[in-house]
């Protein structure tokens, strides 16, 4: 279904975009959302990375990776430039790495929810980061991470595993702390 | 899925990965618990997907017009420029009349017709005032405005605004009958929004300015929904005879200008 619509598409029918918008649009605002952090943010970004796949769908080769590899590509590439366009924030891949004092806007809700696990996120690398919301916020198979992050599922489920000794390893301490406070 | 499930889930592919992770089975229930608790489960908003959808919609029209508009125009440049050379100007004619026939007549327009269709817009316009207005949003960025009068649509004004410019099309109308169009394209000097500071900002020299905007417009003429001339941004009267590109484009406007017709009917049911 998803290649028909796509081979639609690049015959010129763009009409049947909307099937392709449909069935990524929920799935691309979160993934923005979470390295965002800003509701209003993450629609201008979700809306520039479906605009930017309508007009590149012509140019989208499935023999080089899967059209949701291409899709998460385009928005994951959004988001870097949308730090970079700003002087405070252009060495920034995603919200996680912002500082504390920064005056860039992040929900107020979304923040306090991350309160207990931001000191660990801020830990790992952007794309560490990405393996570990896909995993368990997005709930996201391996096979499906590898398809968007455009490695191996081996490749993903070892990052997995080495984000989750860090981890484990930063979480260790508090944890015994909190034990030793109850 | 319940929590305790996903927790357990987790472990399991994660003692997969690697089995010693069993030894910190403690550390890791609590660590996944807190991610999963920090899940701000995050929704799109209905009216923000709908609107996007609208807007791919439009785009996706839009951009479809361009490619048609551009292929025809390569099929036209591979008519004159290599077919003609190549098998001569008379089976080159018979084989352009032969696929464009349906499209449009090849008969001579009356210059009488375009000067009854240009009196007809100078009257239209000048009797906007006291035509009952109303307005219909296409998407975000796009609006369209229509005039009628007791005896049916005079005019239709379609606006799509962008950040670096807009295209607006009048559509005027004689007895319920699509007479002309005006296509303009105003494009912008910089984004609507790049305004001093931004510039500033971003060490350029030059920010929004409207009186920098580049304005083009093109003018379409119609007799019973066929494109019987086309006058293009340069103000170069095409010989609609030697030229498919025309009729196809008359065909899109025709169509584009019965679409809004038939949009702007359904809202109001």
């Amino acid at each position: 279904m998803e290649s028909k619509l796509i081979q639609n598409c690049q015959k010129g029918h763009l009409e049947d975009f909307t099937g392709l918008y449909d069935a990524y649009s929920k799935a691309i605002y979160q993934f923005i959302y979470y390295k965002t952090h800003h509701r209003e943010t993450a629609e201008d970004l979700t809306s520039l990375t479906f605009m930017k796949a309508l007009k590149g769908i012509e140019k989208f080769n499935s023999d080089k990776g899967s059209f949701k590899s291409w899709l998460y590509q385009i928005a994951r590439n959004n988001v870097i430039d949308h730090y970079r366009s700003n002087k405070v924030t252009q060495n920034l891949e995603d919200a996680w790495d912002l500082k504390d004092d920064t005056q860039i806007e992040r929900d107020a809700d979304f923040l306090l929810r991350i309160e207990a696990v931001e000191k660990y996120m801020k830990k790992l690398k952007p794309n560490q980061r990405e393996v570990v919301l896909l995993r368990v916020w997005g709930d996201y198979k391996f096979r499906e991470i590898a398809q968007i992050m455009g490695k191996s599922e081996i490749a993903c489920k070892m990052s997995f595993k080495r984000v989750i000794e860090k981890l484990r390893e930063d979480f260790t301490p508090f944890m015994l702390l909190m034990l030793f406070i109850k | 899925m319940k929590m305790n499930v996903k927790i357990e889930n987790l472990l399991e592919e994660l003692y997969q990965i690697n089995p010693d992770f069993k030894a910190h089975e403690k550390t890791l229930k609590t660590l996944i618990k807190e991610l999963l608790e920090s899940n701000p489960n995050v929704e799109m908003e209905g009216s923000f997907s709908d609107l996007l959808r609208e807007k791919i919609v439009h785009k996706a029209s839009q951009l479809k017009d361009q490619k048609a508009q551009k292929s025809n125009f390569n099929f036209n440049h591979f008519i004159k420029q290599i077919l003609f050379p190549f098998t001569g100007g008379v089976l080159a004619t018979v084989m352009v009349i032969s696929v464009i026939n349906p499209l449009f007549e090849t008969g001579q327009f009356d210059p009488a017709i375009i000067s009854g269709i240009e009196a007809r817009i100078a009257e239209v316009d000048a009797s906007l005032n006291t035509c009952v207005k109303s307005s219909l949003t296409l998407s975000e960025e796009s609006t369209a405005t229509f005039y009628h009068k007791p005896e049916g649509l005079q005019k239709i004004k379609e606006e799509y605004l962008g950040e670096t410019g807009k295209t607006i099309h009048k559509y005027f109308y004689e007895d319920e009958k699509l007479a002309h169009v005006i296509h303009e394209t105003h494009e912008y000097n910089r984004p609507i929004y790049w305004n001093e500071t931004k510039a500033t900002e971003m060490n350029d020299d030059e920010f929004f300015d409207p009186e920098k905007t580049v304005v083009k417009s093109s003018a379409y003429y119609f007799e019973n929904d066929r494109l019987i001339q086309w006058i293009d941004e340069e103000g170069a009267v095409i010989n609609i005879e030697q030229d498919i590109t025309q009729a196809l484009q008359g065909n899109h406007l025709v169509q584009r200008s019965q679409a809004l017709i038939w949009r702007y009917d359904s809202k109001k049911e």
